[in-house]
């Protein structure tokens, strides 16, 4: 009788374990070691304690521990060890990405759609990187912001100048950026060229404002607030680009529409307001390129850690949060994939002999 | 640190297992029946739960395992320590004394104040 009683356990239990195994996605040879093991391990407890009462087959059952437990455990070994070999691959992916997007992303014929496709393929890696991990990354995330960081910082101190804003009373303040050494005769006749004009226009807006005030009549118009056969208004000089040539939507064909925008009070000021803080922030970038450029090689370094950080920083984030959204996608499939298996295992009978129950 | 992550709960588990095979091969059963032994009723986990760490550690290279047919019943594996899992156990025994040593000490001078 205590062998049949012991068959039957035994079967039953390889029954419960094969099905939570299989559930788990725990390969076949695996789950195989796994019955041979858990049965050895029973049959030689039975015969060893030779139990003679239900509750004592109950407790000795008991002190084995449940299937659900072992298969868990199992499982879990598994991932384990899969998570613990090092996968560097979202830094290193990262890291390529911000090299292309910073020297091959310049400025250009078709570079716009370069840079998109860039930033949709490194999208697509990193979900991608997240879901082969299965694990979370955060720790490669916060090695790779350091050295871009001391890395940048070191490169741009031999390459570059930090660029800020240093203001008319030299207070030092971002946003900041790094000008490449052959770049500062270009970013020196750039701001100054914008320097220019904008007080040009700043000027011409208040010489229009004055003359809409005026009531003066229409043939008295000055040449620099026509164009096109029409009048401009603030917002079409305001929008006059270095050099640029205004286009037919800029222009109002009626007098006194243009009479109306010059005269409501807020829009000429608005304007020149705007152009006033352009040609500041210029301004502020040439003193501040005077001023590194007197600075020690410690000084103009540090700069460059804070010109760095905050665009590293930001970088690094979206990078950990795409991967790690990619870790929950993984982790999404896996439960998926486990509803899916614990709804075939309820339809299957597991062990010797097994059958599905659609086939009986 | 007096509590460090090498007598962590797992760790322990880990520890009894290779500290068990330290005396010889033995198969699952034994393993569980001579840690439940010794271990004086501070054990609460089921008997099962040693497979994973048997695996764990043959995965790892401290135990190897080798399954041995008997007759008229199922195979069975049996584990026995290799060098690796010899040196492991020792790191064991030395951060466990110098954990006990420190746990002792503290709870004696505190046990001492008391008196």
């Amino acid at each position: 009788m205590s062998e049949v009683l012991v068959d039957y356990l035994v079967s039953q239990y390889a029954n419960d374990l094969q099905k939570e195994l299989y559930v788990r996605g725990v390969p076949a040879e695996k789950t195989k070691a796994v019955l041979g093991e858990s049965e050895a391990h029973l049959r030689d407890m039975f015969e060893e304690r030779k139990p003679e009462t239900a509750e004592s087959y109950k407790n000795l059952m008991g002190q084995f521990g449940s299937a659900k437990s072992l298969a868990k455990e199992i499982a879990k070994e598994r991932e384990r060890s899969a998570a613990s070999r090092k996968f560097w691959w979202p830094a290193l992916v990262t890291f390529i990405l911000a090299e292309i997007l910073l020297h091959r992303g310049k400025p250009g014929p078709g570079s716009i759609a370069y840079s998109v496709a860039t930033v949709i393929f490194g999208i697509g890696a990193l979900l991608v990187l997240g879901f082969v991990a299965r694990k979370p990354s955060v720790g490669q995330f916060g090695a790779l912001l350091v050295l871009m960081i001391l890395g940048g910082s070191a490169y741009a101190g031999f390459t570059g100048y930090p660029i800020g804003n240093l203001t008319a009373s030299g207070v030092v303040g971002p946003p900041y950026m790094i000008l490449n050494l052959q770049e500062v005769p270009g970013f020196v006749k750039r701001s100054q060229d914008v320097i220019a004009k904008r007080q040009l226009i700043i000027n011409q807006i208040g010489v229009g404002g004055d003359f809409y005030a005026s009531g003066k009549a229409e043939t008295l118009v000055p040449s620099f607030l026509k164009a096109n056969g029409g009048y401009l208004s603030p917002d079409a000089m305001g929008r006059l680009e270095v050099g640029g040539v205004p286009s037919p939507m800029d222009t109002v064909s009626n007098f006194e529409d243009a009479k109306k925008t010059w005269t409501d009070g807020f829009t000429a000021k608005r304007v020149a307001d705007q152009l006033n803080d352009e040609m500041n922030w210029s301004k502020s970038s040439l003193r501040y390129l005077t001023w590194v450029r007197n600075q020690t090689f410690g000084t103009q370094v540090r700069m460059d850690v804070l010109a760095l950080t905050l665009v590293n920083v930001t970088y690094c984030f979206q990078a950990l949060l795409l991967t790690n959204v990619g870790w929950l996608i993984w982790l999404l499939v896996r439960f998926l994939v486990r509803s899916v298996r614990r709804w075939r295992a309820s339809q299957t009978i597991f062990g010797i002999g097994a059958k599905r129950v659609t086939d009986v | 640190m007096i509590y460090n992550k090498s007598v962590g709960y797992k760790h322990e588990i880990e520890a009894m297992v290779l500290g068990v095979l330290r005396e010889g091969p033995l198969h699952g059963y034994k393993i569980s029946q001579s840690i439940r032994a010794q271990a004086q009723g501070l054990l609460k986990l089921g008997d099962n739960q040693i497979y994973p760490v048997l695996h764990k550690l043959e995965e790892s290279g401290l135990v190897q395992a080798e399954w041995q047919p008997q007759e008229g019943k199922p195979p069975r594996k049996v584990y026995s320590l290799t060098e690796k899992g010899s040196e492991r156990l020792e790191t064991h025994q030395k951060d466990w004394q110098r954990y006990t040593n420190s746990i002792s000490m503290l709870i004696g001078a505190r046990a001492a104040t008391d008196v």
